[in-house]
């Protein structure tokens, strides 16, 4: 992978991780405990499924630590996508279709992470990804986020925006792209 | 069967997740034989990759960290682990102090720009890292945990070899009294100390050192020592990292 993801750092953990030093899991909570909880709770809104969603993952990392394969892709980016897969599940499983709440304010505070320099770049990270979804139209966005944070489908998201079908694919794909783009001409992807 | 159009489609709901079962079948079923869509579906879950960075951070409530070391504790011994046990400072050469150079580490608020370089440094040995599979005794960047007397982890080391830099992270420290310092220390395999810098923690306890030296074998300390730092260390290490 040769776009500059800070993430790519993360050798610190799985390195320890395959030969299950604890450390590993304890500095890959400190690392990403908050952003992995504060997923799973955006997409879940129940505090107690949210934990349940990230300690499995976390066991999962200390289990099964050869699942991760440095060569495709970054750490952060696999450890997310778990947590997002698994919540999507979750919310699927018990059949409840709330849209994504506002957090309480008390939830907000950011997790104090163990390297002080880590959430420098995450930080700067974060903005620029944050400004190219912001820059996308409402509706791309508002499109994207159902199905990734709602876990809607192509027709559920069409249902619900009272949107025809057609129209939720195309506003997915052009919003996908778009922020593709951004991310490359921000030089957060290379390709 | 399908065609490239409707596939094209549904290629981003795909990376999205938002496919139906059948939708999903469809996509699989193709892309084996397009190049074109395996491409578009790389880029596009690229894209998907990073949402979840829009999202804010929360702070877990803490027994979660307490259940998740709980069911890793569960376990077996780890095979192997990156800890040493705690050091002993006796009896240090006095003489290869006086040889020894004093070394200096950076404040972080005054070096933003060596920091960018060292991320970018770090980014490009672990990019060249991540492109191939490393053996894990030979990989360019090491970390190992600070830990207190008591066992707790009071932060990180990391060497990152190549560079020949260390970047030192501490937290949960205690400004020291009036007329003292903190001071932290390179102890050798022979276990001869050499003094790399005074500092005091910033508001909230926590300090990040740079180290520019190679410390691979070494073990860094950190005593409480009068103003100015000493030649040799006068009070037992209160946190210790061995690479």
């Amino acid at each position: 992978m040769d776009s500059p993801d800070w993430s790519a750092a993360d050798s610190d953990i799985y390195l320890p991780l395959r030969v299950q030093d604890p450390v590993a899991v304890e500095l890959a909570y400190d690392r990403y405990g908050g952003m992995a909880y504060g997923l799973a709770l955006r997409i879940l809104a129940e505090p107690d499924q949210a934990e349940d969603v990230v300690q499995e993952v976390f066991l999962r990392l200390w289990n099964s630590p050869a699942s991760y394969d440095p060569t495709r892709g970054s750490f952060r980016t696999w450890l997310l996508t778990l947590i997002r897969n698994r919540s999507i599940d979750v919310l699927r499983r018990r059949q409840r279709r709330a849209l994504p709440i506002e957090l309480p304010a008390d939830l907000k505070d950011r997790s104090a992470g163990s390297d002080p320099w880590q959430p420098l770049a995450l930080s700067l990270e974060q903005q620029a990804i944050r400004t190219g979804l912001d820059l996308l139209p409402k509706e791309q966005r508002e499109a994207i986020e159902l199905a990734y944070l709602g876990g809607y489908t192509h027709a559920e998201i069409a249902e619900r925006l009272g949107t025809p079908l057609g129209t939720v694919k195309g506003r997915l794909r052009l919003g996908l792209e778009k922020l593709h783009m951004f991310m490359r001409e921000s030089g957060l992807v290379s390709r | 069967m399908s065609s490239h159009s409707e596939v094209e489609d549904l290629l981003a709901g795909y990376a999205l997740g938002a496919a139906s079962p059948e939708e999903a079948g469809m996509i699989r079923a193709h892309l084996p034989g397009c190049d074109e869509c395996r491409s578009d579906l790389v880029r596009l879950s690229e894209a998907v990759s990073v949402l979840a960075l829009t999202v804010d951070e929360v702070a877990p409530p803490p027994r979660l960290r307490q259940r998740i070391q709980a069911a890793v504790g569960r376990r077996d011994t780890p095979i192997a682990a990156l800890t040493a046990d705690a050091i002993d400072l006796e009896p240090p050469s006095r003489r290869a102090w006086f040889l020894a150079r004093r070394s200096t580490w950076l404040p972080v608020a005054a070096a933003a720009a060596v920091i960018a370089g060292l991320l970018a440094w770090n980014v490009r040995l672990q990019t060249e890292l991540n492109t191939r599979p490393a053996p894990v005794a030979n990989t360019g960047t090491v970390t190992a945990p600070m830990k207190g007397t008591q066992g707790t982890t009071m932060g990180s080391v990391t060497l990152l070899r190549q560079q020949r830099v260390a970047l030192v992270s501490l937290r949960h420290l205690a400004r020291p009294s009036a007329g003292r310092t903190l001071e932290l220390w390179v102890i050798d395999a022979k276990g001869k100390p050499r003094p790399a810098g005074v500092f005091v923690p910033d508001a909230d306890g926590t300090k990040l050192l740079i180290v520019p030296q190679d410390v691979s074998g070494d073990t860094l300390a950190v005593t409480d020592e009068p103003m100015g730092g000493s030649l040799l260390p006068t009070t037992n290490p209160f946190a210790t990292g061995h690479l």
